[in-house]
């Protein structure tokens, strides 16, 4: 087992020499955007692993273990990447970064059922279009919660979440998906937080607002 | 001769809408009304007459529906349920009516009979707004009368309209139209399953159903609490739920709740006319700007705490030269008067005990009328509220909540009251905490004491003496919030959900008729409290027969000579303090009138310069500041919270106070 972030330099190896016969450090350096130390530094573990080997002119080349290991990383990744960008519909840029960080907490079981998955909705395209309107709908939109705007914003409530005794008491006082809601004002040390709505003001504290989940207007 | 009939009708409605304002309307009872959610936590009950009927009037808690997450509601509910009013009056703000009738449609399910007061109609005609009352109630299936509690407009005809319900006796029919497909067979199927429950028969079937889905778990664990096929039911309804959430993609709780809050809002819109655009800023937007600013918010709740005892002081003390002059008159009247004629048993009676003690603490109603007043002001204004605002991430961290900032302040005023204005808290540790440290806010009756210390020793300085006595008060009310958070109650805190009322301008004659109702009580129960008191240490002090009138002698010199070495470490040493102490237990202002009684014989202010220094004056003040709370506030600590609690209460504030104090002495001692 190597660290993650070797993984990720193992993996920028292969990914370079897909494109390019030969891989150089300062190809690395560039495609990881990291300092030249840093990739130096890691290769020479990497060497230590039996995993590369350095030839002449700094040119770096996989050993057979390096390019077994390597693949299966890519592999991986691309896995990953794809169920993300396909089947959760998250932009390019999203899924590389995301699957940067999953990639690396997946054991094989959980790997390989995700794998399913994202085969599973790609090969049937009405569930995949089922899939998007479910992600659509309001409830499961991606929202954040009261407390991350400013007085001035105006909002409307997407969801309704947190403890029982504090939900309905926020249903009760007409704070509903759907509710416009309009900042007012924070109190003098932030806090609580003064919202209008229906007609009228309502005194919130921010770990209340945590529970009411709003979009922009 | 027929007797008259006799009705019973609640009074119900959000808080802040002008529901004791109704009912004193109704009743011509003298109640305490506020801008405060939940100033009528207390059930207050009159009596009216219209026509040739006989009415009972209870008022309600003001709440916002009929849910079990706070105390007030289920008040509210249980009484709507087991009494069945003949009518409840539901009082409704016209100038948010979306909300406000939130709570009437839950009447309607419940199957009451509801009449609805439309108030505010003249804030409404100023706003522009116009309301299609007719429309509305066609609608609703209720009737709804416009009124103006504040100015008294349409009372008259919403007693002819409650008369005329009354008489009418209409049976309640509705057809929970905007329960909608597939909430509707939702609720049909749980009624289906709730049928025959024993116990039910108690609720009409589709509010109990609604109930159900809505999450009120402890009504359905009510009823189900000894049913043998128990797990079956909740089975059964859980999986109607469920499907129910299924099909929505929603919870079962915000489905109702959208249902109802679905139909108001359309019916609002329907029924009513905005003639001005609703985000233009008005009047309580522009005060807000200021009242609850970023930077200004809280230098103005100091200033405004700073000028209430300003006023309660200086305007206050005007009248109390007065009345002080008139009990020196009766005083002297009455030894004039009577010498020769009567006992020296009974005038040394009349004149030392009850002129001297009661006399006392009469001169010092004035003070509390003023403080009354401003509370009154505070709380009808609505500023109480944003006061709450701007203290609570400071009363947060204390371990309470910005809604317990008004029992203490409250405090200030008398803590018998302050600790029944705790009930609106709605968590069981805000409550407490709040009830436990409101004895050290410094209530009225502490005034005299500290006026009378600090006339006598610290001449020139009194506005310093008292305003220390009120911040070391704060001060160890804080840090055992802060004990008591951590040590006691560890669990979390409430939530903070509270409105702010738009600002409102108070009734004069509903703040002075406030005030005077709570200086009324203040005097009745300091009147018959002291005078017990003080015909107890009267006689403590004559007796036994023939010693030299409050002399050591005495019975009670006795006792406060076997007690006074406890207090040697804290100054006051001498067997008349401890008097003092023993009996200000009973009531604090009792502490004037026993040293009044004791130095009967001399002048008071030599009297106690003989056994005080100003350290030990200081240091006795702020004993009798902080020591036991007075014997009314233990038995309405015990009423609230149990007996464990006030005597709990009565042990450790004696014990802060005896420390604080030695404190205090020890130190100035070693730097003076």
């Amino acid at each position: 087992m190597i660290s993650e972030s070797l993984e990720n330099y193992l993996r920028a190896i292969y990914e370079i020499r897909l494109e390019k016969q030969t891989v150089r450090v300062k190809d690395i350096t560039e495609s990881l955007k990291v300092r030249n130390s840093s990739v130096v530094s890691a290769m020479r573990k990497l060497v230590k692993n039996g995993l590369i080997k350095y030839i002449k002119y700094g040119h770096i080349e996989l050993t057979q273990d390096g390019l077994v290991l390597a693949s299966l990383i890519y592999e991986k990744h691309q896995t990953i990447k794809d169920f993300l960008e396909k089947v959760l519909n998250f932009s390019d840029k999203e899924s590389e970064e995301l699957a940067c960080g999953i990639e690396h907490h997946l054991n094989s079981k959980l790997f390989s059922r995700i794998e399913a998955l994202s085969d599973f909705f790609t090969s049937n395209e009405e569930l995949q279009k089922k899939l998007n309107g479910y992600m659509k709908s309001k409830k499961y939109e991606e929202s954040k919660s009261l407390d991350n705007f400013k007085p001035g914003e105006e909002l409307v409530v997407s969801r309704v979440a947190g403890k029982l005794i504090i939900k309905k008491r926020l249903l009760n006082m007409g704070i509903l998906p759907g509710t416009k809601i309009y900042i007012e004002r924070f109190a003098p040390f932030g806090d609580p937080i003064e919202i209008k709505l229906r007609g009228f003001r309502l005194s919130l504290r921010k770990d209340e607002a945590k529970s009411i989940f709003v979009e922009k207007a | 001769m027929i007797e008259k009939e006799k009705y019973m009708i609640t009074i119900a409605g959000n808080p802040n809408v002008g529901k004791t304002t109704l009912f004193n309307a109704l009743t011509g009872s003298n109640q305490k009304v506020g801008n405060w959610s939940g100033v009528t936590v207390e059930r207050k009950e009159g009596t009216a007459k219209i026509k040739d009927i006989n009415l009972k009037v209870v008022d309600l808690p003001g709440i916002y529906g009929l849910n079990a997450y706070s105390q007030d509601e289920i008040i509210a509910r249980n009484f709507l349920i087991e009494n069945d009013p003949d009518l409840v009056v539901v009082i409704v703000d016209g100038t948010n009516l979306e909300r406000n009738l939130y709570l009437v449609l839950e009447l309607i399910e419940l199957k009451k009979r509801v009449l609805v007061a439309l108030n505010m109609i003249d804030e409404l005609e100023e706003n522009g707004i116009s309301i299609d009352t007719k429309g509305l109630s066609r609608e609703m299936g209720i009737d709804i009368v416009p009124i103006s509690a504040s100015k008294k407009i349409g009372i008259e005809n919403l007693k002819s309209v409650i008369y005329d319900d009354l008489k009418a006796k209409k049976t309640i029919d509705i057809d929970y139209k905007y329960f909608k497909s597939p909430l509707k067979e939702t609720i049909d199927e749980i009624e289906i399953i709730l049928s025959g429950l024993p116990g039910s028969e108690k609720y009409p079937l589709k509010w109990l159903a609604a109930k159900i889905i809505e999450r009120e778990d402890d009504i359905l664990n009510q009823l189900l609490e000894n049913y043998s096929s128990k797990d079956e039911i909740l089975e059964k309804i859980n999986t109607s739920i469920h499907n129910l959430e299924k099909k929505l993609n929603e919870e079962s709780t915000v489905i109702i709740a959208d249902s109802r809050y679905g139909y108001l809002h359309g019916i609002v819109k329907e029924f009513t006319k905005y003639h001005y655009t609703l985000n233009r800023r008005d009047l309580t937007d522009k005060l807000d700007a200021v009242f609850t600013n970023r930077w200004l918010g809280i230098p103005i709740f100091f200033v405004i705490l700073l000028l209430t005892f300003q006023l309660t002081f200086f305007v206050g003390d005007i009248f109390v030269g007065l009345l002080e002059g008139f009990v020196n008159y009766l005083s002297n009247f009455i030894t004039i008067g009577l010498s020769g004629k009567v006992s020296e048993v009974v005038l040394s009676f009349l004149t030392n005990g009850v002129i001297g003690g009661v006399g006392t603490v009469i001169t010092f109603l004035p003070n509390i009328f003023m403080l009354f007043l401003i509370i009154a002001i505070l709380e009808s204004s609505g500023y109480m509220s944003r006061g709450a605002f701007v203290m609570d991430r400071i009363m947060h961290k204390m371990g309470l909540h910005g809604k317990s900032f008004i029992p203490m302040f409250m405090g200030f005023g008398c803590t018998v009251p302050a600790i029944m204005a705790t009930r609106t808290l709605n968590s069981r540790k805000d409550r407490f905490i709040t009830v436990l440290i409101t004895p050290f806010m410094s209530c009225s009756a502490r005034l005299p004491i500290y006026i009378l210390f600090a006339s006598v020793f610290f001449p020139g300085h009194q506005g310093l003496i008292i305003v220390s006595m009120y911040i070391i008060g704060i001060v160890v009310a804080i840090l055992m919030g802060k004990l008591f958070k951590s040590t006691l109650f560890k669990e979390e805190t409430a939530p903070l959900v509270m409105e702010l009322p738009p600002y409102r301008l108070p009734s004069i004659k509903y703040i002075f008729k406030d005030a005077f109702d709570n200086s009324w009580h203040f005097l009745k129960r300091a009147g018959t409290i002291i005078f017990i008191g003080v015909i107890i240490i009267w006689c403590l002090a004559f007796l036994p027969a023939g010693v030299e009138y409050g002399s050591e002698m005495s019975v009670a010199g006795h006792i406060g000579k076997f007690i006074a070495p406890v207090f040697s470490p804290l100054g006051f040493g001498n067997w008349q303090s401890s008097v003092a102490l023993l009996f200000g237990a009973s009531a604090k202002e009792i502490v004037v009138g026993t040293l009044g009684t004791l130095f009967a014989n001399g002048s008071m202010n030599e009297g106690l310069k003989s056994i005080f220094d100003p350290l030990s004056a200081f240091s006795f003040i702020v004993f009798t500041l902080l020591y036991v709370p007075c014997f009314g506030s233990l038995i309405t600590i015990k009423k609230e919270i149990g007996l464990k609690w006030s005597l709990f209460t009565a042990f450790y504030t004696t014990a802060i106070a005896y420390i604080v104090s030695m404190i205090i002495y020890q130190i100035g001692s070693l730097i003076l």
